[in-house]
């Protein structure tokens, strides 16, 4: 009997250590670790493509909105979502995973450089010398750090990219942007130092910063700091005809159905004669039956008026639909603008205007236009257009133009950049009316809900330092002061 | 259909669903742009389910004495699930206006090996049941899905006529569990009773460091009835139990991993968990105590059962908010504690009213509360909701100022004025729930019953309510007012101007649509909520057991046989607008559209051979 207990109990105990419980432990379907080329991809294209396809049209009067109340053209502006800092994870885990390779790193820091700088001018302070250390030091509630702050660590990181990239060992792989070519990555890092110095040009004055020196010292030194050439070094993205990578606005019905070009974009096209008008928009209904050809057969709806009034307009086929051909019946349409070689003109003619930089800016003014007139297929348009719109001798008129020129760049492309200089240079003209919840356009977003209840106490500090008595979408962050 | 379809849309005309000279490529609606044509969806959007499973049980039980015996068990349960989702040309939705076809396999299996030794015996009062074992649990599921991106030739439902290249992914997931256990039940003089357990599991979804636990519980009772020398048509049992139970969570979730992410032009990449994993994550702990009393009166008149709990959820397996700046959403602790407590009240009689009717009556009574007691990392509130507070409170920072005196403030384009402080309205889950259940058994042939169910308390939005207003399909919309703005007519909406510091009675115009859709719809935190009290007639049945007689004629060796009319949600009383507010019925959930409570009327037929 004493046998058969035994024979028993040893049958159980050999069952229970036959399954090894650590076998099972690990998920097999998914990586802990990975190189940094399997990452790359996915932040490059999540950085550099349009992520804000349609909003920041809204905002700024390029593009208007009927039927549905939106709150970017509204006003009605509330509480932000801070997405890029779930882009900014995976840009650190992968220049962790480059494991040292410099080449990885320098991208990195292109890539943080360009979600911080959003960030902060979409906000205002926000945590960046304390961010992101969630994984490495349970750092679950990071301080904020002043948009000048930040501002002068995105110039550092784009200073060390720079210096990384002097003289790559290794090749690269998983570039979708430049395919390996780093000396473009360098270009960009360089360039987009003045895309930042160009946004500061509220403080000229400020001695920490120097401005106008720094952003003399990069043009004037090309072997130093190499900055875009030509249209082939600008960061642009193409979009596949493929799972996730379809352009974002392809099947999208509510652009489809009840978006029109903006009144002010529309008649500064019409006042320019610009071509671009014939991609962004459509012939308004009645154009036909009107006689109304070429640039009359456009009309933009004014954002200001009553949600009301503009739907009524809109059914009234006197006004011109945003293009929905090109914009959401393609599946690849045109590349994602992420920084382009005009924006990058632009630029440095307007530093030239300021007197920042000796350069001519009618050579880059003009050099912005054809770039950008290609872009659209209508280079052969442009020798014309820039006759009868030359760039002013006079300063202010120069520098009104170079704002027009970057406005209509703009359209569709960039995120929010047209939003971020209208508040700069007060370009366009903007009026709220019926249509508008506020007087004055919103500076801002308000911070994330959430942190107002996990990180309470830096979340008060950062309104204290900035003097925000609230969080309010109309603070007026430092950098516009 | 209700919401969206204007009164003059007769769905009957899109009965045909495809386009003249268009079949298969384009359906016909009276939207194209949002919404697809319901015929078309029942016919045409399929998605198929095929399951072939087996289970079997084998026990193999020794006597070895006259107390031990012992058993070997072993199960499997094994399934191959294939499931088709098929789209159309020209959908709405989805990703799939070139149609779409989706093929997923899942073979899932479970194996449970059981061996215990048992020991009963009893020794003068005393009785002991006992018994030693383990287990193993193991459980596998294996996935495979592929999609097409797109059919080049509609109604061909295969990978091979995908426009471009198939998207496929397949997963492994595999859990083991291995348990041992003990258990005792002792009694004596068939009054006192009390019985033991201890168990200690090791998972394979924890760490390894911390994949063992070990959890007993004590329970017992006392018949007090026997004790105190009731009559024997009393019975009266206390009883009450402690236990301490500890969980593991699901395989492979305490870990960080990256995820898939795009694929550009050939270029695999991959994203990294927004939730951070915790190396060194410990099971969960509950513990908890129970007491109850169940009695019978007057052989079965009248019945009584009361009960009372107390659980402490402490080492939650708990994914902890963080600041997204940290670069996580959230990570995963063992940490906060809830304390969990509820009372239970069964009032129950067996009537024989005469001797042709006898009636059964029950009334069931409960409460639950679930409340946060300590939150990890000292910090004053988890996710907005403070210690000491219900965990289903209802928070909103989507509401409309208002005036000191209640009046809402409109601004000067005619409309409310959004507020954004984080409110607590109140909670979702109820004060308490009731229910009577009735049964007459009348002439011992006829079953006339019916059940009564409500609950009071609770706030939730009412969707449904929600979407009408948008739409203007909400049967308040039609009125006056909205006579005047089809006039073209503007809107001026009851509420104060905040004009210079002082309230002014509101001049400001809007629309009439405009104002309902911020009221309703975009401001909706606060306005578009309401009370989830009901009281329900939930079932009422009539039935008849056909007598044995009537059932002998038929020679088929029939036992029994009866049957019924049953009608079920008959009735309901609430004050929550246009859907059913009984959760788990089609009622509110979350932020899912609602339905309105559906009756149903139907029979029973029931043979027994």
């Amino acid at each position: 009997m004493t046998k058969k207990i035994i024979y028993v109990m040893v049958s159980v105990i050999v069952m229970l250590t036959a399954c090894k419980q650590e076998k099972y432990n690990k998920d097999p379907n998914r990586p802990t670790e990975v190189g940094a080329q399997a990452i790359l991809p996915n932040v490059i294209f999540n950085s550099f493509k349009n992520r804000y396809p349609w909003q920041p049209g809204l905002a700024v009067r390029q593009a208007t909105a009927t039927s549905d109340r939106q709150a970017y053209q509204t006003y009605e502006w509330a509480n932000g979502d801070w997405a890029e800092f779930n882009l900014l994870r995976d840009v650190t885990k992968m220049m962790e995973s480059a494991k040292g390779a410099k080449e990885y790193l320098a991208i990195g820091k292109i890539l943080r450089a360009h979600n911080f700088f959003f960030l902060t001018r979409m906000y205002g302070s926000v945590p960046y010398s304390d961010a992101l250390k969630g994984q490495q030091s349970n750092n679950y509630q990071p301080k904020y750090d002043s948009q000048k702050d930040i501002m002068l660590g995105i110039l550092n990181e784009l200073e060390e990219a720079n210096q990384l990239l002097i003289k790559p060992e290794a090749a690269i792989t998983g570039d979708i942007l430049y395919n390996g070519d780093l000396k473009k990555w360098r270009k960009l890092a360089n360039s987009y130092k003045l895309r930042v110095l160009l946004m500061l040009s509220k403080k000229e004055s400020d001695q920490d910063l120097q401005i106008a020196k720094r952003f003399n010292d990069i043009i004037s030194n090309p072997g130093l700091y190499p900055i875009f050439e030509r249209d082939e070094d600008e960061a642009k993205i193409s979009y596949r005809d493929y799972e996730n990578i379809r352009y974002p606005l392809y099947m999208d019905f509510n652009v489809r159905n009840k978006r029109f070009i903006g009144k002010t974009l529309a008649d500064l096209l019409k006042k320019l004669e610009d071509p671009r008008l014939f991609y962004y928009a459509t012939p308004f209904l009645n154009a036909a039956s009107q006689g109304k050809t070429d640039f009359d057969a456009y009309e933009g709806i004014d954002a200001s008026k009553s949600l009301t009034a503009a739907t009524e307009d809109a059914s009234s086929g006197n006004y011109s639909r945003v293009n929905s051909h090109n914009y959401t019946e393609l599946p690849i349409g045109k590349p994602s603008l992420g920084f382009s070689y005009a924006e990058l003109m632009l630029a440095i003619a307007e530093a030239s205007e300021r007197g920042w930089v000796q350069a001519n800016a009618d050579v880059f003014y003009e050099l912005a236009v054809q770039s950008s007139f290609k872009f659209y297929d209508v280079e052969g348009s442009a020798a014309t257009y820039l006759t009868r719109n030359p760039l002013s001798s006079v300063k202010e008129n120069a520098l009104n133009q170079i704002y027009e020129q970057r406005y209509i760049l703009f359209n569709a492309q960039s995120d929010f950049e047209s939003f971020f200089h209208y508040h700069r240079t007060n370009y366009p003209v903007i009026v709220n009316g019926q249509g508008q919840a506020t007087s004055t356009v919103p500076f801002r977003l308000l911070y994330p809900t959430d942190e107002q209840r996990v990180n309470a106490g830096n979340y008060k500090d950062a309104l204290k330092a900035q003097g925000f008595n609230a969080d309010n979408i109309l603070m007026k962050p430092w950098l516009y002061q | 259909m209700l919401i969206w379809a204007g009164t003059d849309v007769d769905m009957r005309d899109f009965k045909n669903y495809w386009k003249a000279g268009k079949e298969n490529y384009e359906p016909v609606y009276f939207n194209y742009s949002w919404i697809n044509n319901p015929y078309y969806m029942a016919y045409e959007q399929t998605q198929s389910l095929s399951r072939n499973k087996f289970f079997g049980v084998g026990s193999a039980d020794y006597q070895i004495s006259k107390s031990f015996s012992a058993t070997l068990r072993q199960s499997a349960e094994v399934s191959g699930t294939t499931n088709e989702m098929k789209y159309p040309y020209g959908y709405i939705g989805a990703n799939a206006i070139k149609g779409n076809y989706e093929l997923t396999d899942a073979n899932v299996s479970e194996y449970n090996t059981d061996a215990f030794i048992k020991y009963a015996s009893t020794l003068g009062k005393f009785g002991i049941n006992a018994f030693v074992g383990g287990s193993i649990n193991f459980k596998q599921n294996m996935l495979h899905n592929s999609k097409t991106q797109g059919l080049q030739v509609p109604k061909i439902y295969n990978l091979s006529n995908s426009i471009g290249s198939v998207l496929s992914t397949n997963s492994l997931t595999q859990y083991a569990r291995n348990s041992l256990f003990a258990s005792a039940d002792l009694s004596y003089d068939d009054a006192y009773f009390l019985s033991l357990t201890e168990r200690v599991d090791v998972s394979s979804a924890l760490p390894e460091t911390n994949n063992q636990y070990s959890y007993p519980s004590v329970s017992g009772s006392v018949i007090l009835s026997k004790l105190l020398g009731m009559p024997t048509s009393s019975f009266l049992k206390v009883r009450g139990s402690w236990a301490m139970v500890r969980a593991d969570l699901a395989p492979y979730q305490y870990s960080s991993y990256y995820n898939p992410s795009i694929i550009y032009d050939g270029n695999n990449s991959v994203t990294y968990s927004p939730v951070l994993g915790n190396e060194r994550l410990r099971p969960q702990k509950t513990t908890g105590y129970e007491l109850g009393t169940n009695a019978s009166f007057f052989g079965g008149k009248l019945t009584v059962d009361l009960t009372a709990y107390r659980y402490v959820d402490s080492e939650s397996i708990y994914d902890q908010n963080a600041s997204l700046a940290s670069g996580f959403t959230r990570y995963k602790i063992n940490g906060n504690r809830f304390n969990r407590f509820g009372f239970e009240a069964i009032l129950g009689t067996n009537l024989k009213i005469s001797d042709q009717v006898e009636l059964t009556s029950t009334i069931n009574w409960s409460l639950n509360r679930n409340k946060l007691a300590e939150i990890y990392g000292g910090a004053d509130n988890l996710g907005g909701i403070k210690v000491g507070d219900r965990m289903d409170l209802y928070m909103t920072n989507n509401s409309m100022q208002k005036a000191p005196d209640g009046q809402l403030i409109i601004g000067a384009n005619g409309l409310p004025v959004k507020d954004t402080e984080l409110k607590t309205l109140g909670h979702i889950g109820p004060d308490w729930t009731a229910s009577w259940f009735n049964n007459f058994r009348l002439f011992k042939q006829f079953n006339v019953s019916f059940l009564l169910e409500g609950r009071v308390g609770g706030i939730d939005q009412a969707n449904l309510n929600q979407q009408l207003w948008y739409s203007g399909a909400h049967p308040d919309a039609v009125g006056p007012d909205r006579e005047a703005y089809t006039r073209g007519e503007p809107y001026v909406a009851k509420g104060v101007n905040l004009v210079n510091g002082q309230y002014v009675p509101n001049t400001y115009k809007t629309t009439y649509k405009d104002f309902s859709e911020q009221y309703w719809y975009r401001m909706n935190g606060e306005s578009n909520v309401f009370d989830l009290t009901f009281l329900k007639l939930r079932e009422v049945s009539i039935g008849y057991d056909l007598p044995k007689s009537l059932l002998d004629k038929f020679k088929l060796n029939i036992k029994g046989a009866s049957f019924s009319v049953v009608g079920s949600n008959l009735f309901i009383a609430s004050a929550f607008p246009l859907s059913d507010p009984d959760i788990g019925n089609g009622g509110t959930n979350g932020n899912i559209l609602q339905f309105p409570s559906s009756r149903n009327v139907g029979f029973n037929l029931n043979v027994k051979f």
